[in-house]
Formats: structure tokens, C-alpha cells, sequence
């Protein structure tokens, strides 16, 4: 009966309540971060099994982890809301928040949007297929919701898991929020996948993208996180999750399903190697030690700095590691830069060639100095957006 | 673009534009594979990529193992994935079902292998890859995404409005006057954003929609223009494929046809209303996408016009329109175009009025040939039609019958509204030509012999002939089908026999396909 008391200046206070009794359980956000990380995992070898074997039924394991991560997510955040409306205590019933007359916290409301929307997409999807044709386009309203639905549930359980890591102090709780974080940017990057392979890192709609993409998230859990160098930690998920299953992946005998066939793999095709994101991130993170708290047209001014520190590293660390990633050096299970073509690939010089640098061609997608400062305005941009963001975050409470 | 490329993009749009027949897009062989007599259904999707359902029936007292593989004619066969096995039916001797997915439109051919204890064989049978239906959104499931799109939105809005609302709020503190105002802002603000997403969605989708149909081909193709001249004692037809059609004539020609039975358009005349006059005549070019032919002696009438083709690619269609025939010149003026000798027609009305299945139902022909449509089941839509005739001549002897362009028997098939019209011949319905074709290109490719397997190919003529060769009565014809949709259909069977190619008439009644139990 919480809304039966006026608001006052003064802070109102349901009693019988004590905030220092509603740190949330352990085990919500540690399903939930479960569940988030098998739908990104499941996205990943999703698409190498389409790389690999081609379009497929719905019934591949990749699609099951994808849905069992969905599942997951949706029956945690459902029995939370059960849990929080009608068998919590009042003290936790106000460490929540109220959608419809119900409560929950706020991840687990987010992350049983997402998995309505996924559930959703499922029957709006397959009658796609059969209307449509299967995938004819990957980016399809039906997928786009999926993926409103996976970000939805990827969110809510950094939502979840920042509630409880706000809630204890010493930055106990964090390495869960960060490693969810982590998930966060790896599923951020296999949304740009297609924008991010080696051969395009000396093009200028690379490093826009990724000043679109990264910055965002980086910042925003450089901010939220209360552990030292988060946004690095974060990188660092992003990078050791992203590379095991480059590593993995290619362990694995598969071939070929579908024609046309220009290139018959013998093993579950890799994704690209990830990027160095460790490296901009210490930028971020050193940034944000000196300046990350700031407001109004200070937070601007941060901003800028933030996106000037991101690209001094990111743009010379992609662009040399890029040419060594085109090098016969990485041709390897560590790099595997040989084992990232898929089925329907006419393999050729192109393979190991910079694309859209030829200032003779009518795509070329030059480096310039406009195309960087373009970039850098977006960096600032999500900078600034991130910073709102993270801000938001260190202050979330239920 | 360079031509050539030019040539590729074109073949490959032409092929993804046109489509076999019209409004029957499944694709039926009966014939011997290896030493196994052998029937093949092949359920075409209606969408590309899609999946084609495969069954096979094979005559053989022994368990066999059926597979599968797609070949484009687009990309080598070297490069055709592996085989997908067959897995038998449960509760069925010798049937066996599988499918097989299409991912490109085009021509393709499945290839299907059988192997046993007997021996192993294989047939190809050429499909086309195109999207020929547009699938309705049935209403319950409308209103299950309009309902789950009604919740996420008033659930979007309410989450948001939350998260600024309270979640920033210290355990048991109650929104104040600034937290309710960040709580109806931001669901102002989330309220306007997800109806701008939903307006963008309705966009897309309505996008989608456009672009399909640009590749929805529902009706003949390509586009065929007719006009009738009278050049002396003839009345010369002339036809030009793909006038006003999204691929200008231009590149029809530089697609080529492929000679099917000998021919490079089989075009089908039937007088409106009613289908009461049929002929089947075969124009010759007369120009980059022109043909021409000369007309027999129709009366004058409106007339419906279905041209069968076979792209070098293998990919075949009908080309449809309507005409109007003056009456015939009279007089013994010039022929300036010879007509072509395997051109055949029929003025008379149908021989069967009506049809009673359970019961023999003959059509006598003109010198007292009988072609007798044996008792059958009821038609019905997606079974087989059991379209099995005999033949006898004057003497009620069988019939000795003469290969008409190759087959021991044509027929064509018309739904009453000419919808739906089909081409047959004893080994299927797809094209012959694309069976060549493809066969040509396996050969080639695989690094065997070149069969260079033709209409003079007496091997080939025998498969085709499916099994009247197997000490079956030579004057049975069995035509492998399924009529597509209901409704009331009209069957003209052609043979040959002393020399004179004669057209027999059947209707039938075909009902909704059995449902499923």
C-alpha cells in the first residue's frame, strides 16, 4: 500500500522497512548471467554453424542454448516477480519496483521483457520463414525482435547483478557484474560482426562503427562498476570469452550442407579473433579515474576526452594488429584468421587484402581525417551517452 | 557491368523470375532407377529458400537406401553438398520420404540415388526453385502477435518508466514529487519512442513485402505478346517473349532456349469458352524473342494461349495469353511458312460428358482408335491422379503405338478458370530438356562421358517411355500426377499410332486433398 503516502520533501519511508536488509539474493543474478551467456554463446556458434553447415532446422543445439538461455531467463525473472509480489517480507517487497501492481527488481523486469519478446519472435519468425523464405535476409523484423529479446535478457541480468553489487560494499559483487558486462560488449560485438573483420580495419566505416558500438558500453561499466580498472576487466571478458570460442569452435569436425559449396571446411568455421579492446579500455579507464564524475557541459567536455582517448589507442592497435592478422603469422588455432570463411566463400587473394582502400575504386572507405573525426564525434556521443548511463547504474538500488 | 556479367546477372534473374506450369508446381517421375521401378513426388515450397518434401516409392522386395542431393545449375557439381538420406515411412513397405533444402532460386535438378542388394541407380529430375504463392497470416496467429506486441509495449513503457521512477530509490523510500515526474517523462518519452519503432516495424515489413513480390511470380512468365496476321492461304501467329516484362527481349535471347522434344516452344492453343478446341503447335524463331508459327485450321474465336519453355539453363515456364482468331482465309494462296509436321489438333467437343471413375471411361477418336480412362478412385487434390490409359484401335486390339516427339504420350491438363495447366508425359512432368541439360552438365562436370543424351537417344526415349518398357502392355500409358488444387479439370492425351497423332478428352471432378488423420 505504498502509494496511499504523500510525497514531501522530506524522503518517505514505508515502515517497517530497513534498507540494509535488502541486498538481493546471490543466485538470481548468477542464473541470470548464466542465462545471458548462453544466449550470447549460442549466437556465436549459431553463426558458425550457419558458416559451417548452412541454414538449418530450428532444431540445432546452437538455437537450444539460444532458447534454453531464454527459457532461463524468463522462468528467473518470472519466479522473481512471483517471489517479490507474493511471498517477500515488506523489506524486500521495497527494495523493488512495480509494473503492473506487480514487483520485481528492475533486471528482472527488463530480463522477462526480453524473453516475451523472444517468445514472441518465435511463431511471428517461423511463419516468416514459410511466407517469406528461410533468411533471405538476416536482419528480418521477426530476428530484430529476437534480438531486442536477447539484449533484453543480456541487460537484465546486468541489471540484476549491478543491484546486488550496489548494494555490498567493497566492490564485493562486482566481479559478477563485470563479467556479465563482459557478455554485454561480446554480444554488442557479434551484432557488428560483419563490420569488424581484419580486412576491413584499414576502412573508415570500421572504426566508425566500433566508435558507435564500444565506447558506449565501456564507459558506461567504467562508471558502474566498483572495482579498479572495470572498463579494462571488462575488455578483458570480452576478449578471453571471444577468443575461447575461436578457439574451440574449429576443435570441432563439421562439414557442409547446403550448395553451393566454393570452400568444403572440415571443422566448425571460426569467428574473427576479437578485438583489442583491452587496450582502449586502460585509456578509458585512466581517463575516468581523473575526470568520471562530472555533470552538465562538464560531462561534454569528458566526453570528448573519452572519445579522443579511445581512438589515440584503438585506431594504430587495430590497424597494426590487422596487418598481422592478414600475415601468413596468423594462420593458426590461436589467430585462426585461416578458419573464419565459410562454406559459400570463393576463397582468393581477397581473403588476405585490405577491402575498400583503393582510392581508384567507387567504394573505397579511406582512412581520412574527416572519416576520424566523424568517428570521433560518434565516440563522444555514445561517450556521453555511456556516462549517463553508468551514472544511472552506480545509483540503481532495486 | 561488363556483358558477360551482364548475361550472368540477367540468366540468374530470369531464373529466379520464371516458373514451370502454372499453379502446379510439384514435380512427379515414374521410371526405372537402376533395376527399381520407381516413383518420385517432389513437394516443391512455395518459398525460396525453402524445403522441398521428397517421397520415393520403389518397387522392391528388398530395404533399400534412398539419398538426395540439390544441384544448381548455377554453381558446379563439385560444389553440391553431401547426400541427405531418405528415412522409410513408418507403416509403409518400400516408401520412402526425406527433404532437402533449396536455398537459391533457379533451376535445379535432384539427384537421386538408390542403392541395394540388386545394384545401385540413380535419376535426376529437374525442379524449379521460385516463390510461387504468398502465404496468408492466418488470423489466431495475428491476434496472438497483436496481443504479445500490445504487452510489450505497455510492459516497455512501464519498465522504463520504473527505472526512472523508483530503481534508484534506497529500499522501503517512496517515489517523491521529482521521482514521479522522471516516471511519467520517461513514459512519455518510451511511449513515443516505441510507437515511432512500431510505425518503422509496420515500414519495414510493408518493405519486405515489395521486395518479395518483385520475386513472387504467381502466373505465367515471362510476358508474351500475340498477334495474328493472314499472309496468304495461312493465318501466321506471332509471338515475342518478354515485351514490357522487367527483362527486356534483348536478354531473352541471349538466354537461349533449349529444344524440348525437338522443339523450341510448345505452344498450346484452347478456344474459350468452355476449352472445347485444343492444338498443340510448335513456333519457330523468328528474331532475337520472336516466333512464329502457322495456324491449323481453327475457327475463328477467342483463344487462351500456353507456351512452354526451357531456358538453357534448365529453368523451364509457361508463358500465357488470349488471343482472337479471324476466321480462316479462303481460297489456295501462298504458304510462306510451312507448318510444322508434329503440330497436331482437335476441333471436336469432348467425347466424355461427364465422368463416372469407378467405371472405364473411353473417348473414341476419329478411324475408331479408343483411348479408355481406366476405373479409378475419385480424384482428389495431392493424390495420385491415376491417370492410366489404354489405348485400342478400331478392332478393340491394344494399340500399337509410335514415339510423338520422343514420348509414347503428351498430355496436357486445364483447370476450368485456366489457372492451372500442366504438361505431362508418361516418365513426369518436368521438362525433358532440363533433364538434358543437367544430365549434360553432370556428365561434364563429373568427369565422365559425355552422354549427349538427346531426343535421337533410344536409351533415353526408353527411360522416358517409364514403364511401358518393363514387359508391361504397350498400349497402357501411365502418367504420373497430382492434381494441385480442386476443381473441374480437362485432360487432352495425345499418342501416335499409324502415323496420325490423335488428341483424346477426359474431365474430371478433382475434391479437396483427404485430411490428414
Amino acid at each position: 500500500m505504498d502509494t496511499e503516502i504523500e510525497s514531501r520533501p522530506a524522503v518517505s519511508v514505508l515502515p517497517g522497512t530497513d534498507p540494509s536488509e535488502s541486498t538481493p539474493a546471490f543466485w538470481p543474478g548468477l542464473l541470470l548471467a548464466i542465462a545471458a551467456t548462453c544466449i550470447t554463446l549460442g549466437i556465436m556458434w549459431d553463426i558458425s554453424w550457419h558458416e559451417t553447415i548452412g541454414r538449418d532446422t530450428f532444431w540445432t543445439p546452437a538455437h537450444m542454448l539460444i532458447y534454453m538461455g531464454g527459457a532461463m531467463g524468463g522462468c528467473v525473472s518470472g519466479l522473481l516477480a512471483i517471489q517479490y509480489t507474493f511471498r517477500a517480507d515488506p523489506a524486500a517487497r521495497a527494495s523493488s519496483t512495480r509494473v503492473f501492481g506487480a514487483r520485481a527488481p528492475l533486471g528482472a523486469w527488463v530480463a522477462m521483457w526480453g524473453a516475451i519478446a523472444m517468445l514472441t519472435s518465435a511463431p511471428f519468425d517461423n511463419w516468416w520463414h514459410n511466407a517469406y523464405g528461410l533468411d533471405v535476409k538476416i536482419i528480418s523484423p521477426p530476428h530484430a525482435l529476437l534480438g531486442l529479446g536477447m539484449f533484453g535478457i543480456v541487460f537484465g541480468a546486468l541489471l540484476l547483478v549491478l543491484t546486488r553489487q550496489n548494494h555490498l560494499q567493497n566492490g564485493a559483487g562486482s566481479g559478477l557484474f563485470i563479467f556479465v558486462g563482459g557478455i554485454f560488449v561480446v554480444m554488442a560485438g557479434v551484432f557488428v560482426l560483419e563490420y569488424i573483420f581484419p580486412n576491413q580495419q584499414h576502412a573508415a566505416l570500421f572504426y566508425q562503427v566500433c566508435a558507435v558500438t564500444f565506447p558506449f558500453r565501456l564507459v558506461a561499466m567504467g562508471r558502474a562498476a566498483r572495482a579498479s580498472w572495470p572498463a579494462t576487466r571488462t575488455a578483458a571478458v570480452y576478449m578471453l570469452v571471444s577468443s575461447l570460442m575461436v578457439w574451440i569452435l574449429p576443435l570441432f569436425p563439421a562439414q557442409p550442407k547446403l550448395a553451393p559449396i566454393f570452400n568444403p571446411v572440415t571443422h566448425m568455421v571460426a569467428l574473427p579473433f576479437p578485438l583489442l579492446l583491452i587496450f582502449p579500455a586502460l585509456a578509458i579507464d585512466l581517463v575516468l579515474r581523473r575526470m568520471g564524475e562530472a555533470a552538465g557541459w562538464r560531462r561534454v567536455g569528458v566526453s570528448l576526452v573519452l572519445a579522443l582517448a579511445f581512438l589515440a589507442v584503438f585506431v594504430p592497435v587495430q590497424w597494426f594488429s590487422a596487418r598481422f592478422m592478414l600475415s601468413p603469422l596468423a594462420d593458426n588455432w590461436f589467430f585462426a584468421a585461416d578458419r573464419t570463411w565459410s562454406y559459400g566463400s570463393r576463397l582468393g587473394p581477397w581473403v588476405t587484402e585490405f577491402w575498400r582502400t583503393n582510392p581508384a575504386d567507387a567504394n573505397a572507405n579511406l582512412v581520412t581525417l574527416r572519416a576520424l573525426a566523424v568517428a570521433g564525434a560518434l565516440a563522444a556521443a555514445t561517450s556521453w551517452l555511456g556516462l549517463l548511463l553508468g551514472g544511472w547504474m552506480r545509483k540503481v538500488q532495486r | 557491368m561488363k556483358p558477360r556479367l551482364l548475361v550472368v546477372y540477367l540468366t540468374i534473374l530470369c531464373a529466379s523470375l520464371a516458373q514451370a506450369h502454372l499453379g502446379s508446381p510439384d514435380v512427379f517421375y515414374d521410371g526405372k532407377v537402376g533395376p527399381w521401378t520407381t516413383g518420385v513426388a517432389i513437394r516443391m515450397p512455395l518459398v525460396v529458400p525453402g524445403r522441398a518434401g521428397i517421397t520415393v516409392q520403389v518397387e522392391s522386395k528388398e530395404p533399400v537406401t534412398v539419398s538426395f542431393v540439390p544441384v544448381s545449375s548455377l554453381t558446379a557439381v563439385s560444389n553440391t553438398p553431401p547426400p541427405e538420406l531418405a528415412e522409410p515411412v513408418a507403416g509403409e513397405t518400400n516408401l520412402y520420404s526425406g527433404e532437402l533444402w533449396l536455398m537459391t532460386g533457379g533451376a535445379y535438378t535432384i539427384l537421386i540415388r538408390i542403392h541395394g542388394a540388386s545394384g545401385d541407380g540413380s535419376v535426376q529430375i529437374p525442379v524449379n526453385s521460385v516463390a510461387t504463392a504468398q502465404l496468408p497470416l492466418p488470423p489466431l496467429l495475428g491476434d496472438i502477435l497483436i496481443t504479445l506486441a500490445i504487452l510489450l509495449v505497455a510492459a516497455g513503457i512501464a519498465i522504463v518508466a520504473a527505472a526512472a521512477g523508483e530503481s534508484s530509490l534506497p529500499a522501503g523510500v517512496l517515489p517523491g514529487t521529482v521521482a514521479r515526474r522522471k516516471y511519467w517523462i520517461a513514459a512519455s518519452v518510451t511511449a513515443l519512442v516505441l510507437a515511432l519503432a512500431l510505425a518503422g516495424g509496420r515500414k519495414w515489413w510493408n518493405a519486405e513485402e515489395t521486395d518479395f513480390r518483385t520475386r513472387l511470380i504467381e502466373g505465367g512468365w515471362p510476358n508474351l505478346a500475340a498477334e495474328v496476321r493472314v499472309a496468304g492461304s495461312q493465318r501466321l501467329l506471332d509471338l515475342t517473349l518478354g515485351e514490357d516484362s522487367s527483362v527486356s527481349h534483348n536478354s531473352l535471347s541471349r538466354l537461349d532456349l533449349a529444344p524440348d522434344h525437338g522443339k523450341l516452344m510448345h505452344l498450346y492453343v484452347v478456344g474459350k469458352p468452355g476449352h472445347q478446341i485444343f492444338a498443340h503447335i510448335h513456333p519457330v524463331r523468328s528474331g532475337d524473342a520472336s516466333f512464329e508459327a502457322a495456324l491449323p485450321p481453327l475457327p475463328e474465336g477467342d483463344y487462351e494461349l500456353f507456351c512452354d519453355l526451357t531456358f538453357h539453363t534448365g529453368f523451364s515456364s509457361t508463358a500465357t495469353n488470349s488471343i482472337h482468331l479471324p476466321p480462316p482465309p479462303a481460297g489456295n494462296g501462298e504458304i510462306s511458312l510451312p507448318p510444322d509436321p508434329d503440330d497436331s489438333w482437335t476441333l471436336a467437343p469432348p467425347a466424355v460428358a461427364g465422368e463416372n471413375p469407378s467405371a472405364d471411361t473411353t473417348c473414341l477418336l476419329p478411324g475408331g482408335t479408343r483411348i479408355t480412362w481406366k476405373a479409378h478412385p475419385p480424384s482428389r487434390a495431392h493424390q495420385d491422379a491415376a491417370l492410366q490409359f489404354e489405348v485400342r484401335d478400331a478392332a478393340g486390339r491394344p494399340a500399337v503405338l509410335q514415339p510423338y516427339m520422343g514420348m509414347m504420350s503428351h498430355a496436357a491438363i486445364l483447370r476450368s478458370d485456366g489457372l492451372v495447366f500442366a504438361h505431362l508425359h508418361p516418365a513426369g512432368n518436368y521438362s525433358m530438356a532440363a533433364q538434358v541439360l543437367f544430365d549434360n552438365k553432370i556428365d561434364r562436370e563429373s568427369g565422365g562421358p559425355a552422354t549427349h543424351a538427346s531426343l535421337a537417344d533410344h536409351a533415353k526415349i526408353e527411360a522416358w517411355c517409364g514403364r511401358s518398357h518393363d514387359g508391361a502392355d504397350p498400349s497402357l500409358i501411365s502418367l504420373p500426377y497430382q492434381f494441385p488444387t480442386p476443381g473441374n479439370y480437362r485432360v487432352w492425351v495425345q499418342i501416335k499410332t499409324g502415323g496420325q497423332v490423335k488428341t483424346a478428352i477426359f474431365d474430371t471432378t478433382v475434391s479437396p486433398a483427404a485430411q490428414a488423420l
